[in-house]
């Protein structure tokens, strides 16, 4: 049976059935990767995959049945309202939103999926061989995975919702050693899709695979406090994992702390701070035209001027809150339910330009690109891809990469420029939970954070 | 699946077609109450095929498109990796415990009041903290069979409770959580209990802590997550190689990179074969028997 099917035949199921409200998911998709170790193709393969969800809500309860066979739909929606019956307890609650019929094609010109392994092979290839080019380089690391997908919502509502999208994810790592001592040096690139950005990247490779073997003889940073300016990959990275999921409300809507630590109104940074989220920016790969809820995707600040003023939502978080709807609930595939997610989160651009920024910091740091980290509530511990010594208002020697740690409510405090040269960061992807990777993008301006912790040597 | 290889058959010189089913079901609890029911049923097909001595590799969820399967396995074999390796024959596998009936049979009910137990345990002794906590049971079935004449089939249980709690005063915020899984039922929050409340003590006291070198003292899960499992993934062949290039002087062997790399009181080993424990099982994805290794 194909989804087109099981939609028709899930639609006046799901219509009739005995809940509060129910929602189904249906999923066509298909995905190929490659990866490389040092100078040999490790892993290349294909999959598809078809499947769907049926999730219903009663008095407060939710019940979610997930399947790859499409067979005895009408089974799958009773045993989810079934579940929903004994889990609910209170009155249902969910935002008001219209119901919504529409059909979102990928706006992509061709499918990455249907590219030919070996046209996509041929780039890698170039990419590998420009690594190995470089002396001292011990081996490489590249992943490249594309997918395309096709999805039909639809729910109790009365909304009939077919979109689909493609997604282009690759990584890219360089790794030399020298007497023991390794380093690398890596980027992560992706698209909504689109595969030519991704086939330009050959002086990035070239100088990523020098900047590993440079590192070689780069000293390591003094630890202590330092006025670090961050370039916009770092500073987006941050300001998604660090913020930004202290803004999903499925974190706060149940917790009376975390609601007054997170309460609407609170300053938060200077004046010139200005953190939004959206899945409204076209080309961008958190970006959609609804979310897994049927709810259509919005700008959301969540700073304005240094104050809290907003957070991201599901249906069920909005009206628990009293908060409008933001189009937040995302799934990364059939397999789950959605949950309160982030799209495309960024720092808007302020009015400081590079050269001012760092212009009167006689010793502090330039941190570029994100290598690693870690969360743990406020606190955060990054690791910067590159690093630069700031003398004298000028980028001095590179530095081994640096560790910035801290407390995200200080450091957006402690913010005290914000570039004016936004970009947007579309590698990599979002986890939470057990789903990952969701496609997202972050970015910022260069920013200024002072007394920021940084550990060395 | 014997259609699949037969067809794999016409175009590779080997071939393997691996199966997993799954069923499960999943109690959530969300902010100290009871929030959703969950079942998955989940089953995919991957063929792995030798073709020109090379791998090609596909995986769908639609075993009836086999078709398609095929050709997306023999058209990422112009580029896989050469096969230096035989697939396995007919073998007798180990037997290995892990299948409990009883574990999927552990009542929704009884789910949800293993969940609730382990909250109230946690809530009883902080209040205020704010917990998640999943209680899962499942059943896997996994099947394989090769154009040698391999052959492995078995079922597998999985039971696990997990939990996280956080604790927020004012810009303070406190995250603990613990998880257990067996392949037999748990019906008593124990050691996850335990654990999570023995971290909310020592969470008493706080120190300042300034960056600098300074023994540190591992928790068992501290080692098996920051050492343990690092080291099984060291000595992967392909990492040892690359070890060679990293390390100065003459390497003749693993040992040898494993006396360099660790102290002469770390042991490490690996098994499949401890019975119910999640990881084991009596053989590998690649259809060998499971083995232990020190």
């Amino acid at each position: 049976m194909s989804i087109d099917n099981a939609a028709q035949e899930l639609a006046e199921l799901v219509r009739t059935g005995e809940a509060d409200y129910i929602e189904a998911h249906l999923e066509e998709s298909q995905a190929s990767h490659m990866v490389y170790r040092g100078r040999e193709l490790e892993s290349v393969g294909r999959s598809e995959a078809v499947g769907g969800n049926v999730r219903a809500m009663v008095r407060g309860g939710w019940g979610f049945v997930s399947f790859n066979s499409l067979n005895d739909l009408r089974g799958r929606v009773e045993m989810a309202v079934r579940q929903a019956g004994l889990v609910g307890s209170e009155a249902s609650q969910l935002a008001a939103v219209p119901p919504v019929v529409d059909r979102v094609s990928a706006g992509v010109d061709r499918d990455p999926v249907t590219i030919p392994l070996a046209e996509k092979k041929q780039v890698l290839d170039e990419y590998n061989e420009i690594i190995w080019r470089q002396p001292e380089i011990q081996t490489s690391n590249i992943g490249y995975s594309d997918g395309r997908k096709r999805t039909i919502f639809l729910s109790s509502s009365g909304s009939y919702i077919e979109q689909e999208r493609a997604d282009v994810n690759l990584r890219v790592a360089a790794i030399a050693a020298r007497d023991g001592n390794v380093q690398q040096a890596g980027l992560s690139m992706g698209s909504r899709g689109d595969l030519a950005p991704l086939r330009q990247l050959h002086h990035e490779v070239e100088r990523l695979s020098r900047h590993a073997v440079e590192l070689l003889s780069a000293p390591q940073v003094k630890g202590g406090e330092y006025t670090v300016v961050l370039d916009p990959v770092l500073a987006g990275v941050f300001v998604h994992e660090a913020f930004g999921h202290l803004s999903e409300s499925d974190f706060i809507y149940e917790n009376d702390r975390m609601r007054e630590l997170m309460a609407l109104g609170k300053q938060f940074g200077s004046r010139e701070l200005n953190i939004v989220d959206t899945a409204t920016l076209p080309g961008l790969r958190g970006s959609y035209k609804y979310d897994d809820e049927g709810v259509p995707a919005a700008r959301t600040y969540l700073i304005k001027e240094g104050k809290l003023v907003g957070r991201l939502h599901s249906r069920e978080t909005a009206a628990k809150l009293k908060e409008k709807p933001t189009g937040n609930a995302r799934a990364i595939s059939h397999r789950y339910p959605p949950i309160v997610r982030m799209s495309n989160t960024f720092i808007e651009p302020g009015a400081v330009s590079f050269e001012d920024m760092i212009g009167d910091i006689k010793e502090g740091i330039y941190a570029k690109n994100w290598y690693g980290g870690t969360t743990s509530m406020e606190m955060f511990t990054f690791s910067a891809g590159e690093a630069y010594m700031i003398r004298n208002g000028k980028i001095a020697e590179a530095l081994r990469p640096v560790v910035l740690t801290g407390n995200v409510f200080d450091t957006l405090k402690n913010i005290d420029a914000i570039g004016n040269d936004l970009d947007m960061n579309q590698g990599g992807g979002c986890g939470k939970g057990e789903q990952m990777p969701l496609p997202v993008s972050n970015g910022s301006p260069h920013i200024r954070i002072s007394r920021c912790l940084v550990g060395g040597s | 699946m014997e259609e699949i290889l037969f067809q794999a058959k016409k175009v590779a010189e080997d071939a393997e077609v691996f199966s997993v089913a799954l069923e499960e079901t999943q109690v959530n609890f969300e902010a100290n109450r009871l929030k959703h029911l969950q079942t998955k049923q989940q089953t995919s097909m991957a063929l792995r095929i030798i073709r020109q001595g090379r791998i090609g590799y596909a995986v769908t969820t639609d075993a009836e498109d086999y078709p398609r399967l095929v050709s997306n396995a023999v058209e990422t074999a112009q580029f896989g990796m050469p096969a230096k390796f035989e697939l396995p024959s007919a073998n007798s596998y180990p037997q290995v415990e892990v299948f409990s009936a009883d574990a999927g049979l552990v009542p929704v009910e009884a789910m949800v009041t293993l969940g609730g137990r382990l909250i109230e345990a946690v809530t009883g002794h902080t209040p205020g903290i704010i917990c998640e906590a999943e209680v899962t049971r499942g059943v896997v079935s996994v099947q394989l069979m090769n154009s040698r004449g391999g052959q492995a089939e078995y079922r597998k249980s999985y039971f696990s409770l997990d939990m996280e709690g956080n604790l927020t005063r004012g810009t303070d915020m406190l995250f603990v959580g613990d998880s257990a899984s067996s392949c037999q039922p748990m019906l008593e929050p124990g050691t996850v209990a335990d654990n999570i409340l023995q971290q909310l003590e020592l969470a008493r006291n706080q120190a300042p802590v300034s960056t600098k070198s300074m023994p540190v003292v591992f928790t068992p899960n501290g080692v098996a997550s920051a050492l343990v499992m690092p080291a099984p993934s060291s000595c992967r062949c392909w990492r040892l190689s690359m070890a060679r290039r990293f390390l100065k002087g003459p390497l003749l062997s693993g040992k040898s990179w494993a006396r360099r790399s660790l102290t002469a009181n770390f042991s490490c080993g690996m098994t499949r074969w401890l019975p119910f424990s999640p990881a084991a099982g009596p053989a590998t994805m690649k259809g060998c028997p499971a083995s232990a290794l020190r």
